[in-house]
């Protein structure tokens, strides 16, 4: 089927009015939970996904994915006016938004985000939809080998890339990997690290793991933050409107933080946050003034935004057509999709067409709603950003138990929340990256079973892995980023011995 | 500026720990060989990968300087205190008591909140996961204590 037949049918989908009405609801929970600080997209798709069990597939898969995008179009909202992330892939916007906000600019601000967000995401929709077919052509090409040498790829480019430390980044990916091992082996049927406690043969709910890792962690330290202020400033759509030279100064940003997230979104391992920090770093190189940055430049809150938005679009190109999550959001999209009898992979755009193109055509419907939600109705954000905090984080408390429960109806899920919650806030004071340890637990049973399978069919000889063609270029590619991240660390050091040094002088 | 970088130290230490214990933890599992894995030998490399790891975080912070450890103990024992509470309450006393009592245990976290508003935010979050979770979604839980 070639795109065109695809995108038509998908329409024809999309407009169904049940799917118009869950995508709305979608994109505006989004928009809501990305506006507020403190609780994400995955907190957010993790207590809707029970919910899921009683509409149609398509509809369900529709208003989850929403959620995922409308969030990055929020997440800017609270960067802007409080100088404190919505979401992390929006911490960025907070460099340049702020000192904007402070420059009576806010407005300016929000409404040049909007529509960098949409640039973003209706580019990184084409880009999803111009590619998915021949990845998903490729992927029926892959064995065994490929599949394991790709999720490795993905690992080692989320635990070095997106960390601050490789090694604790590695660590992290080997914690969650070793967390991927609880419950029953699917091979031998034995059960593994499950001391004899009968929840955990069924392995550590991903929901728990999600919910634990990141909403406790950062609920224990959002508490008695104190905020910068309050938000004190009238945003109409007076104040909104940018200046030609704001327009003329954020295309070329746009369309380069377009491009960054759509490689990093597509990357499995990689996601929105990364490549958001990867444009800005980009824009500030490239600039011709550099200075401006930090200061309230219109180019370092419209790159970052585009690429956070384009990469919540081509993240779906290795879930819907390798089977492959590149994040936790991903990963839980991908259970949403399995719990209905979906099986993502290269197959499912041939045998789940209307599925498959009535969500690509959703999106975007979706993110012009968004820009609806995000323009003429910011008034209602920015009232909801007043909410103070400590009223607030009782409620995600309760909710996030809720909704932990209410995927198995159990309350042990909810004891596993609080334990993983100490574990993830102790390793946060530590200063350890959850991202990886996730993406390490989701991947981990699929890496386990294909490295087995692999290596069953090449009788044990690990050449495997070389011998064909993609999976060694996936390895090789792999190796490219270690040595890249070894050589920045090694510079780093450097640079630290030699400023240490710098400093014995002085005194 | 004495301190050594613990959080490093401490982290790669725990790590090593937790590497050490599950390939140790494993060695009950049968390991089997490359072309016949069996359930031991993706742990077990594992746990030895992580072990190298938190030792290559530990090693180096002990020749670099850091910040000592900041751990807010007060909330985190309140916020997962009041988990805890929540998880069991709710199959015994039902969805209003548990919601009631695991606002009331976290909100002592907060320092600026007073039992007023303490109460009032957890009466209002009780009557807002009751209209949702138990009018609007009809989860299947006891409401109130005698609802059993």
């Amino acid at each position: 089927m070639d795109i065109l037949n695809g995108l038509m049918l998908g329409l024809d989908a999309a407009l169904q009015p049940v799917t118009l009405l869950y995508c709305f609801i979608g994109v505006f929970l989004g928009t809501l939970i990305g506006v507020l600080p403190g609780i994400g997209a995955l907190a957010a798709i993790s207590l809707l996904l029970p919910i899921t069990y009683h509409i149609p597939p398509t509809a369900a898969i529709v208003m989850l994915a929403g959620v995922y995008y409308g969030a990055q179009y929020g997440g800017s909202t609270a960067s802007i006016l409080l100088n404190l992330p919505g979401t992390p892939s929006s911490a960025v916007a907070c460099l340049d938004g702020y000192p904007m906000a402070k420059q009576g600019r806010a407005g300016v601000a929000l409404f040049m985000t909007t529509i960098a967000s949409f640039v973003g995401s209706m580019l990184g929709i084409l880009i999803l939809v111009l590619f998915s077919p021949s990845i998903a052509e490729l992927g029926l090409k892959f064995g065994p080998a490929e599949y394991f040498s790709m999720m490795l790829v993905g690992l080692i480019a989320a635990s070095t890339l997106a960390s601050g430390s490789p090694a604790k980044g590695l660590a992290m990916v080997a914690l969650g990997l070793l967390l991927g091992t609880v419950g029953t082996d699917v091979n031998s049927g034995v059960a593994r690290f499950d001391f004899d406690i009968p929840e955990l043969m069924d392995g550590i709910n991903l929901v728990a793991l999600a919910m634990g890792m990141f909403g406790i962690a950062e609920v224990v330290s959002g508490i008695n933050q104190p905020r910068e202020s309050d938000v004190k400033e009238k945003i109409t759509l007076r104040t909104m409107t940018p200046t030609r030279q704001d327009m003329r100064e954020s295309i070329m940003p746009m369309l380069r933080g377009t491009g960054i997230g759509s490689f990093f979104g597509a990357l499995p391992g990689t996601g929105a946050s990364i490549a958001s920090f990867m444009s800005y770093a980009v824009e500030k190189k490239v600039s011709k003034t550099p200075e401006k940055f930090g200061n309230g430049a219109i180019e370092g809150i419209t790159a970052p935004e585009s690429a956070n938005n384009a990469a919540a679009q081509t993240a779906f190109v290795p879930t819907l057509s390798l089977g492959i999550p590149g994040d936790a959001v991903m990963a839980l999209m991908l259970g949403a999709l399995i719990i209905h009898g979906i099986q993502p992979g290269p197959l499912l755009m041939t045998q789940q067409p209307e599925l498959f193109w009535g969500l690509i055509v959703s999106f975007g419907i979706g993110n012009i709603m968004l820009m609806v939600l995000n323009l003429p109705m910011i008034g209602l954000w920015v009232a909801i950003l007043r909410i103070p905090y400590r009223v607030l984080f009782p409620a995600i408390l309760v909710f996030i138990s809720l909704g932990v429960y209410s995927v198995n109806n159990n309350t042990f899920d909810v004891i596993v929340v609080a334990i993983i919650g100490a574990l993830g806030y102790l390793l946060a004071v530590l200063r350890f990256e959850a991202a990886p340890l996730l993406l390490g637990f989701v991947l981990g049973p699929l890496m386990e079973e294909n490295m087995r399978r692999a290596l069953l069919l090449s009788r044990g000889e690990m050449s495997t892995f070389i011998d064909r063609p993609i999976s060694a270029g996936f390895l090789v590619f792999g190796l490219a980023i270690v040595l890249w991240s070894a050589w920045g660390a090694l510079k780093a050091m450097v640079r630290e011995r030699e400023q240490a040094a710098d400093r014995a002088e002085a005194v | 500026m004495k301190h050594k970088d613990y959080h490093d130290i401490a982290g790669g230490l725990i790590m090593s720990g937790l590497g050490v214990f599950a390939a140790v933890y494993a060695q009950q599992y049968e390991f089997g060989e490359l072309n016949r894995m069996g359930p031991g030998y993706f742990p077990v490399a594992l746990g030895i990968a992580l072990a190298l790891f938190g030792l290559m975080i530990a090693i180096p912070a002990f020749f670099r300087q850091g910040h000592a450890i900041h751990v807010e103990w007060k909330t985190f024992a309140l916020v997962i205190g009041s988990l805890l509470v929540f998880a069991l309450t709710l199959k015994v006393l039902g969805l209003i008591v548990a919601t009631v009592a695991c606002c009331i245990v976290s909100t002592l976290a907060d320092r600026e909140t007073r039992w007023k508003g303490r109460l009032m935010i957890a009466g209002g979050v009780a009557l807002i996961t009751y209209i949702v979770f138990g009018l609007g979604l009809r989860m299947v839980l006891p409401i109130w204590p005698w609802s059993n």
